[in-house]
């Protein structure tokens, strides 16, 4: 596992969380909200800059670590928590302005962590994946007050019903993402920079007084929020669905990757449960 | 002077109905809440005397993973039908664990088939059985917490005939409520501790409970007044926000526990981590000979490898759920259908420690309380 590195440099915290395949076990998550923590208390930063990794953001949970596990609902669940813990601490950064600089994609609740910041840029080539239905899962990470509140009720319906992954102009028209960057990732890492390093010296006091106005709703909200989608995740977790969607995740079983919902026309989806059926 | 014990003054109505009405009186500004108790007999006793009839509908007392004999791990039961099944080999064992559904058969159906399985009382028995018989080998399945490792500990330290062995499966309790924690995340506000197991350990093994999650912990017996008086002292702490281990059960538990079982359970066993049946591998929970006694060990001396991986839960058994307190027996689909004490689907419907077996037992008891 590469480091988890935490840089300070011109009033900016850079965290970068390299993990592979994006996927964070407990260790990565415990070690990420470290991190986070240690970047929030540094009073030589203004502006936190979460930069994922140069594949992937964060595609959340890692589901082989849990699938290998002895009663693997608990350790997902544990997973889960770790990981509501990170996004709670971005939410709860009120004394910095917290950027998303997304090089490569997120999923599940790698959108979440990358759509608790105040603002995101990404390059131009990625997908966000933010459905947690195909796994078996209702999702956690805070995405029940997160998601109405950036897209709104309609569109959060969409996402999370259909669970299809959408592509960054997507993300963009939705208000998921600020910006796109185009360009080649050392160009993308210059703008995010200098963007970062403007906001953090000018005017950074009344940027963070917006910020905890326009925030206040949302934090009242999420107490309440959180323990319905755990509850929910809980039963997720036990469910026989989650199971079967992980194993095809973890086992990668050709012929036998879960039809999308991208995918629902009427012939392929009976052709591929009628192949289920004949196993 | 008489100095015996009024074991009847622990049933008394009288005392029990104001125990009732105190805990009525602390609970009544309190908002709902949840304690746990972690042992087989208090939930045998609370519903044999129909105690949470005795509570606030706001107060729940749910079970934990207190059940010995639900907790063993398949594997080992798997292991120990194995050894049955050997030449010349005996497998002794206490009677609760024999019905245990295993992977493929129980320990009972085991003996159907051949396999060589005795009922013992006392682990003692095990030692007399092995003296009259020295051409037979004998492995004493050992199940059950720190108040049986602690009698298989003494006996192996003060020696055992040459063909005896020990397939251990014991567990100790305390590591487990840091995963009770974890899985119920704040809605958890006390716990119950076992009785017996506490008497072993003594309270100091828990005060983790109060320095990491300021959470408050009475030791309990296991009569009506013993589990009434616990619930309160524990409602007090609650209240008062104060997040001591109390011992509620001086009469049979010391503070420090019993240090000469203590030094016993140190001298023949290590903890490493081990697995709760259908629940998880819990770090530091499992009893495992130190290696100056792997001569005794079953695993290491004897073939005891089943010839299939093990198989913790039928699909639709929600055992493991039950013992985490997370569901009710009656949410479980089998529970008095598919599932009965005569065919039981999964542990807890076996052992009379069990939730499900003691729900079905005795759950339409009533009891009319003033």
């Amino acid at each position: 596992m590469q480091e988890i590195s935490y840089q300070a440099r011109n009033n900016v915290g850079h965290i970068k969380f390299p993990i592979h395949n994006g996927a964070m076990d407990l260790s990565h998550c415990r070690q990420l909200l470290q991190t986070i923590e240690l970047a929030k208390a540094d009073d030589s930063s203004k502006v936190i800059v979460l930069w994922g990794g140069p594949d992937f953001f964060s595609n959340g949970i890692d589901l082989n670590a849990v699938h290998l596990q002895y009663n693997a609902s608990i350790l997902a669940y544990k997973n889960l928590k770790a990981l509501n813990k990170i996004v709670h601490a971005v939410l709860t950064a009120d004394t910095k302005l917290v950027i998303s600089a997304l090089r490569g994609s997120a999923s599940a609740g790698g959108v979440m962590l990358a759509i608790a910041a105040d603002l995101r840029y990404a390059r131009k080539n990625i997908v966000l994946n933010p459905s947690y239905a195909n796994l078996g899962l209702c999702g956690s990470e805070y995405w029940s007050v997160l998601l109405p509140a950036i897209i709104g009720y309609g569109f959060t319906q969409k996402l999370l019903y259909e669970a299809s992954p959408i592509s960054a102009d997507e993300g963009l028209r939705l208000g998921l993402l600020h910006q796109l960057i185009p360009g080649e990732p050392d160009a993308f890492a210059d703008n995010i920079t200098a963007k970062a390093e403007y906001l953090a010296s000018t005017n950074i006091n009344a940027r963070l007084a917006a910020k905890s106005v326009l925030n206040q709703r949302l934090l009242a909200q999420m107490e309440t929020q959180v323990r319905l989608e755990l509850e929910k995740m809980k039963d997720c977790c036990n469910h026989p669905e989650f199971e079967t969607a992980r194993t095809r995740f973890v086992e990668k079983r050709r012929g036998q990757q879960q039809p999308l919902f991208l995918n629902a026309a009427p012939g392929y989806i009976r052709q591929i449960n009628k192949g289920d059926d004949n196993e | 002077m008489n100095n015996r014990l009024n074991l009847g003054a622990f049933k008394d109505r009288e005392i029990v109905n104001k125990l009732a009405q105190q805990i009525k009186s602390i609970s009544a500004q309190m908002a709902p809440l949840k304690i746990m108790h972690i042992c087989g007999g208090h939930e045998n006793a609370i519903v044999r005397h129909a105690l949470r009839q005795f509570l606030p509908a706001h107060i729940k007392v749910v079970a934990g993973p207190g059940c010995p004999v639900c907790v063993c791990p398949v594997e080992s039961i798997d292991e120990a039908i194995t050894l049955s099944l050997l030449p010349k080999v005996t497998l002794l064992t206490f009677g609760d664990i024999l019905r245990v559904p295993a992977t493929k058969s129980s320990l009972e159906e085991a003996r159907v088939n051949g396999g060589s399985v005795k009922i013992v009382y006392s682990p003692l028995d095990a030692i007399k059985l092995a003296q009259n018989e020295p051409q037979q080998t004998f492995v004493f399945f050992s199940v059950g917490f720190e108040t049986t490792a602690a009698g298989i500990a003494g006996l192996i330290r003060s020696g055992v005939p040459e063909n005896l062995f020990f397939l251990i499966a014991n567990r100790y309790m305390p590591p487990v409520l840091k995963l009770l924690m974890e899985v119920h995340d704040d809605s958890l506000q006390g716990f119950l501790l076992a009785g017996h197991a506490t008497a072993i350990t003594g309270l100091g093994v828990y005060d983790f409970m109060h320095d990491e999650f300021k959470l408050p912990c009475a030791t309990a017996g296991f009569e009506p007044v013993d589990i009434l008086l616990a619930i309160r002292e524990l409602l007090k702490l609650i209240k008062n926000h104060q997040h001591q281990v109390i011992n509620c059960y001086s009469r049979v538990i010391k503070d420090e526990g019993n240090r000469i079982a203590q030094q016993c359970l140190r001298e023949v066993f290590d903890l490493k981590p081990g697995v709760w049946r259908g629940i998880d591998r819990v770090e530091d929970s499992a009893y495992v000979l130190k290696d100056k006694y792997a001569f005794l060990d079953a695993r290491k001396q004897l073939a005891c490898q089943p010839p299939y991986p093990p198989q913790a839960h039928h699909p639709s058994c929600l055992c493991h759920r039950v013992m985490l307190g997370e569901v009710e027996p009656q949410d479980c689909k089998l529970f008095k259908k598919a599932c009965t004490p005569a065919k039981p689907f999964g542990p807890c419907m076996v052992s009379p420690e069990g939730t499900c077996h003691v729900r079905y037992s005795y759950s339409e008891i009533k009891i009319g309380c003033s």
